[in-house]
């Protein structure tokens, strides 16, 4: 199930989870500031992944220069809406 | 009494406002959680804001969260979420009668007592922004020792009037003039509603002034540019400071000569004005408490 959360927008990020039941966490980040902060950037999300004990999933991390605790905080959201939709189903 | 004068809003949803808010240096800064948010973006809002306080240091500002009324599906998941985030001050928009703030009140111990804080850390600002809100608002206010403040919400206010909000703003009249009353009565602070137009200075200057008079300590601000103004009109002025500051000194001379009554520019100092010449001092920084 997919969750989604945060915005395209300056000192923002779109963060797109997709909930797997197997497999390996994968982490894509779409970002200008990837040669700087790439590896930061991808241990603060997967921190906040481990943190919400998340095993397997997709995740995309559009980023329009967002602090850590922005991404992290769109991460929680996004895995909880895509938590939700697994419940809905 | 808490030092208030301007309360900065912020949409709670807003990642840029964390990093930019602070620099303008309000008093307060107040996320919002109610009518900033969209209803579909309260959970990201809510998120944002416990991140952003558990990771950035705001300084000397006071950091609020306006948290949705009682009455609204979106309270508790809130309260529970922003306390252990370490959000230590929270609006409660739509405080109508006492019950809300009782509600609020035993919500937060709970929560206080699942994570370890010491109950009746986290304070409440009651948001008056009815008409039931304004004529209970002297029980509401005294419903829990959390309570340090009130806010006036003049456009809930208005429409609940049914009336529409003016730039004279003679239709809040009643409420801005009972609401400070309530709030010297309960020994807390008393923060007037946002001014709109934040193109119009002058008439937010003017606002503040008035606001001022009928006993408001401090005032929602909608853009950093209030800020400064409402900083200045709300503190006593280097004329206001000085003038306190010799009738504090006749006093003391006064008293070590064992004189009872005296004069300062010609005039009588009795105890009343003794009290409110320590008042700006205090305010001023000048004199401890």
């Amino acid at each position: 199930m997919i969750g989604e959360a945060g915005y395209e927008q300056s000192q923002d990020c779109k963060v797109t989870v997709k909930l797997k039941k197997r497999g390996k966490t994968k982490i894509v980040l779409n970002s200008k500031m990837e040669k700087m902060f790439g590896d930061q950037i991808k241990q603060k999300a997967q921190e906040e992944l481990d943190l919400l004990g998340v095993k397997y999933a997709d995740v995309t991390i559009d980023d329009f220069s967002a602090l850590d605790f922005v991404i992290q905080a769109r991460i929680r959201t996004a895995v909880r809406r895509a938590r939700r939709a697994e419940e809905d189903v | 009494m808490y030092k208030m004068r301007t309360m900065l809003f912020c949409p709670a949803n807003k990642p840029k406002m964390y990093l930019n808010a602070p620099v303008f240096q309000p008093d307060c800064i107040l996320f919002d959680l109610e009518d900033a948010v969209a209803m579909t973006e309260k959970d990201a809002g809510r998120d944002l804001l416990c991140k952003a306080v558990e990771t950035l240091d705001f300084g000397e500002c006071m950091v609020f969260a306006r948290v949705n009324g009682t009455g609204t599906p979106f309270f508790e998941d809130d309260v529970r979420a922003i306390v252990p985030s370490g959000i230590r001050y929270m609006r409660l928009a739509m405080c109508d009668c006492p019950d809300d703030v009782v509600v609020l009140d035993q919500l937060l111990s709970e929560v206080e007592k699942q994570h370890g804080i010491e109950e009746g850390t986290v304070k409440i600002q009651c948001s008056i922004e009815t008409a039931k809100g304004v004529l209970n608002a002297r029980d509401t206010v005294k419903a829990s020792d959390r309570v340090i403040s009130l806010s006036f919400g003049a456009e809930d206010y208005t429409n609940s009037m049914g009336t529409v909000r003016t730039r004279e703003g003679n239709e809040l009249s009643y409420a801005r003039t009972y609401l400070p009353v309530v709030a010297a009565e309960a020994g807390i602070t008393a923060v007037d509603t946002v001014w709109s137009n934040y193109k119009d200075e002058d008439g937010f200057a003017e606002e503040v002034k008035w606001a001022k008079t009928l006993g408001f300590t401090g005032k929602s601000c909608i853009h950093p540019a209030q800020i400064k103004i409402a900083h200045k009109l709300l503190s006593p002025s280097e004329e206001e400071i000085e003038h306190a500051q010799r009738i504090v000194d006749a006093e003391r001379e006064a008293a070590a000569a064992g004189i009872g009554v005296f004069t300062v520019d010609n005039k009588m100092v009795d105890y009343p004005i003794i009290n409110k010449a320590r008042r700006i001092l205090i305010q001023a920084g000048r004199l401890e408490k």
